[in-house]
């Protein structure tokens, strides 16, 4: 609720539109999108994310919208005024998951944070050891520490201001302001002599690929990360939407917005690699070296060899921070909104989330293994919350949902979106279990292992914790959201 | 630059422009108000 009493609202639909792409576009859209589609076979790759977009992720995010501007609540109120009190442990899952992703995400936005200070200051020069670089940042406890500090601060600053004085005032700028960057970035790289072999990685479909199931695989587990489908954000920006506003036309606008913004990230960072790189051999092993290595090890030294290197890395790490910031505002809103459901106001219940994210981020802060195991637990345990929110679809029933989706829609959501719904835990069996087949595949003698970074024993085991924390505290949760509109009509 | 990679750069960030640029446009004419 806004100090006056009222409940908090966007001010208009393209507000809407601009707070959800923000959420979307992050950190994934430039240090991973890039290297996914050079290495799964560039065109190929974006005809798979392009069905995996319609197939996976709009109508998921279709469902989130619904949930979140018909129950006016977060996602524990949410998915108990849609699947019955005895389900309100799912929203809190959900919830959790997404809170598991927040606590590292603020670390990665001090990092983003930390690399624009230091490529302002004109550090990133010729001849910079992109790996000495990091490990001198990465072994100082003090910066990684305070960084994370400084990233939170910020967003807590937007979040406590509320929907109106903060998150639209901010987002407004931030998203058009994400665009420029990339697009000079994008033009720039684009013009760098070699960079042609840099668009040919990413646009020039390799055939043979697209009959791989990798590739899809990829395509769907990419599409559901960095649309934001199953994440639950979408649901807490939904629940201050108007209850007239449109979901059909603004959910593909969203997804399509995202990739679209992922596709100007990767032309940036693939024609500056291919460009900057003595050799294809050496390009290819940049985007070998995984999102970390990548973006603050490789693409640092790249960078400090392009002409005026200190205004390009400098834009570039901007990019990456404001990337970062705009999903970051999003997951913090997504705990203050569910602390403000137990009836405790903005104010309070943005410190209470700022403070965690604060204080849970210190792991991470501290060690990498820590936060690529989060990575790890909660990326693959979002696709869990995606098929949540699809059996949530089902148990309130498909067809009424898609009902009300029409009372709304500028466009009108036809039969399709009732099947998509309803193959999705189809589809969440085979990207799931390719997601523990490969983790066996890792470490075949030790995958039960609960506490190894990327076994299949450290997911089951953390993700049974919560499950069991989640399920036992279902009443608590049942009885203590307060009501929204829909819980009001049941009793 | 060769033929084959700007008509695929068309075909894919071209299609995605258009795809935006659509339903941008079907939201801007529509009954809910956009601004």
């Amino acid at each position: 609720m806004a100090p006056n009493g009222q409940r908090e609202e966007w001010g208009s639909r393209i507000v809407v539109v601009i707070a959800a792409i923000s959420m979307a576009v992050g950190t994934g859209n430039i240090w991973r999108f890039p290297r996914v589609a050079a290495e799964w076979g560039g065109g190929s790759f974006l005809i798979a994310i392009t069905i995996a977009l319609v197939f996976w992720a709009i109508p998921l995010l279709m469902a989130e919208f619904l949930m979140g501007q018909r129950s006016q609540l977060g996602n524990v109120g949410a998915f108990r005024d849609f699947m019955g009190k005895k389900f309100a442990w799912v929203g809190a899952w959900m919830a959790l998951v997404c809170i598991g992703i927040t606590f590292y995400y603020a670390v990665v936005a001090g990092w983003s944070l930390r690399y624009f200070v230091y490529a302002l200051s004109g550090s990133i020069t010729p001849g910079v050891e992109g790996q000495a670089f990091w490990d001198a940042f990465i072994g100082n406890p003090l910066e990684t520490i305070g960084f994370h500090f400084l990233a939170v601060l910020i967003v807590f600053f937007v979040v406590y201001r509320g929907i109106k004085g903060g998150l639209e005032s901010i987002l407004k700028v931030l998203l058009p302001s994400l665009f420029v960057l990339l697009i000079i970035l994008a033009i720039r790289a684009v013009l760098l002599p070699g960079s042609v072999e840099g668009l040919r990685y990413l646009f020039v479909p390799d055939w043979p690929l697209l009959i791989s199931g990798r590739v899809w695989l990829e395509a769907f587990t990419q599409a559901a990360w960095s649309t934001g489908a199953g994440w639950g954000l979408l649901l807490v920006y939904a629940s201050y939407a108007r209850a007239k506003e449109d979901v059909g036309v603004n959910c593909t606008i969203i997804g399509f917005a995202d990739v679209l913004a992922g596709f100007v990230a990767a032309i940036a960072v693939l024609c500056t690699v291919y460009a900057m790189s003595p050799t294809i051999e050496l390009a290819e092993e940049a985007l070998a070296a995984g999102n970390i290595g990548l973006t603050f090890i490789y693409v640092v030294e790249l960078l400090a060899e392009t002409p005026a290197a200190w205004l390009v890395s400098s834009l570039f790490f901007l990019a990456l921070f404001l990337a970062a910031i705009s999903s970051l505002i999003a997951m913090i809103e997504l705990i203050t909104t569910n602390v403000m459901n137990f009836g405790i106001d903005r104010k309070k219940a943005a410190i209470y989330a700022g403070i965690a994210t604060f204080l849970f981020g210190i792991p991470s802060a501290l060690s990498i293994n820590f936060l690529d195991n989060q990575d790890w637990v909660w990326g693959v345990g979002l696709l869990i919350s995606g098929l949540l929110t699809a059996v949530a679809m089902m148990k309130y029933g498909v067809e009424k949902a898609r009902a009300q989706l029409n009372e709304t829609s500028d466009l009108h959501i036809g039969a399709w979106w009732t099947f998509l719904i309803r193959i999705i835990p189809l589809m969440f069996v085979f990207i799931f279990g390719w997601w523990v087949m490969q983790s066996i595949e890792w470490y075949p003698d030790n995958w039960w292992h609960p506490f190894e970074v990327f076994t299949t024993g450290t997911m089951i085991f953390q993700w049974a914790i919560l499950f069991i924390v989640c399920y036992a505290l279902n009443n608590f949760f049942a009885k203590n959201v307060v009501a929204g509109p829909m819980t009001k009509k049941d009793e | 630059m060769d033929a084959e990679i700007i008509i695929w750069m068309i075909v894919f960030l071209g299609g995605y422009i258009a795809i935006v640029g659509y339903f941008v446009r079907v939201a801007m004419c529509a009954r809910s108000k956009w601004k």
